[in-house]
């Protein structure tokens, strides 16, 4: 199928590359799946070569293996404390493949896992899961205090307790949201603009002179899509560190 | 002697010098004490702002801040209008779960962004040590 190439949504379109149905699921492996394989295969694959070594000085790539880990772990101590650190692996691991993924999005070509909703609500959706599921098996229906602020009358508490029902519900969804709509937005802006390189340079000489302001935009932009991208990782593993917080210690 | 009284007389707080001493040495004992004390006061409200400064390093972390307070506003409104919409679908109250759960989800909004940018006072131990590290998150 040709397509404009200047099209800023064709990028995000879902490809089957190995069709595969089973009964009336469709479970094709599709270029989103191809991608996050290559992020899980390329995250790990980079961890474990770089500590391979185990130097006591440590190599450069050790430097940044050991650099994430610390990072991690100072953020998820600041927020949950030390009882939180057993999360330390789940955290790791989200806050490396969003990064990952959202780096991997910045290379021509290549498909952004992180711009469809349904990737980035699934992560915020195991998120909130392990804080429940936590919760209750560890402090059993005594969690659901959680939702009780203390010194509160008890004449206000049925509303407070259904605002903050509320308040708790909306959590996987502005974690998801804005991940995707951080990752999307960046994405259809950043093509836009270079589609304006394509279509003003295809006007002639004065086209490609003033084709320099589209491209320059679009230089920027990149810069600004690399920051995005780390950034949005970073608030992802931020909020799941504060959420599993109130999996750890639910009286607040 | 003297040399036991100083060595105990660090850890522990004593006021005086040295008790074999006369009183003008002790005098010059407080004079460097307060001094010191006067000195260390001055470093460590210099190291304080240096780590308040270090903590905020300009745009990233006010980038951050930003986007995340709004979805996170917006995001209780939405829950609370779908939770709202959902009750009506259920109870066939068309208007009336919408207007309350929007309202109520309005408020879910406010706490939600309330929760984060201020530190809960009320905090549990381990939060509160933390808290002035990390208070906007």
């Amino acid at each position: 199928m040709e397509h404009d190439p200047t099209d800023p949504i064709h990028q995000f379109q879902i490809t089957r590359i190995v069709p595969i149905q089973i009964g009336d699921w469709d479970f094709s492996f599709t270029n989103s799946a191809l991608f996050m394989v290559l992020t899980v295969a390329v995250t790990t694959a980079f961890l474990y070569y770089t500590t391979r070594g185990r130097g006591l000085v440590p190599s450069r790539g050790q430097s940044i293996t050991e650099l994430s880990y610390e990072f991690t772990a100072n953020m998820l101590r600041d927020a949950a404390g030390t009882a939180g650190m057993k999360f330390f692996p789940f955290v790791f691991s989200i806050f490396m493949f969003v990064l990952v993924a959202n780096l991997f999005g910045m290379v021509p070509y290549f498909f952004t896992v992180t711009s469809h909703l349904i990737v980035t609500f699934a992560l915020a959706l195991l998120v909130i899961g392990v804080v429940v599921g936590y919760g209750f098996y560890k402090h059993g229906l005594k969690w659901l205090m959680v939702f009780v602020p203390s010194g509160v009358p008890g004449y206000i508490l049925p509303l407070v307790v259904t605002i903050e029902i509320v308040s708790f519900l909306s959590r996987p969804v502005s974690l998801s949201v804005r991940l995707f709509a951080n990752m999307l937005a960046g994405h259809i802006t950043l093509k836009v603009f270079a589609g304006f390189v394509v279509s003003m340079s295809a006007l002639g000489t004065l086209g490609v002179i003033g084709s320099i302001l589209p491209l320059l935009m679009t230089i920027a932009l990149t810069a600004l899509e690399f920051l995005v991208a780390a950034l949005q990782a970073y608030v992802f593993a931020v909020l799941t560190c504060m959420y599993l917080n109130d999996a750890v210690h639910p009286h607040h | 002697m003297a040399d036991k009284d100083t060595g105990s007389g660090e850890g522990a707080e004593r006021p005086q010098a040295p008790a074999n001493s006369d009183p003008a040495d002790a005098a010059a004992w407080d004079a460097r004490r307060a001094a010191l004390e006067a000195k260390l006061a001055e470093h460590r409200v210099r190291q304080a702002a240096e780590t308040e400064r270090e903590r905020r390093p300009g745009t990233m972390q006010g980038l951050a801040e930003g986007l995340k307070l709004g979805s996170e506003f917006v995001a209780g409104v939405v829950v609370g209008a779908a939770i709202g919409y959902g009750i009506d679908r259920l109870a066939g109250t068309l208007p009336f779960g919408l207007i309350v759960f929007l309202m109520i989800g309005f408020a879910a909004g406010v706490r939600n962004v309330l929760r984060h940018v201020s530190p809960s006072p009320a905090a549990k131990p381990p939060a509160s040590t933390d808290a002035p590290k990390r208070p906007v998150d």
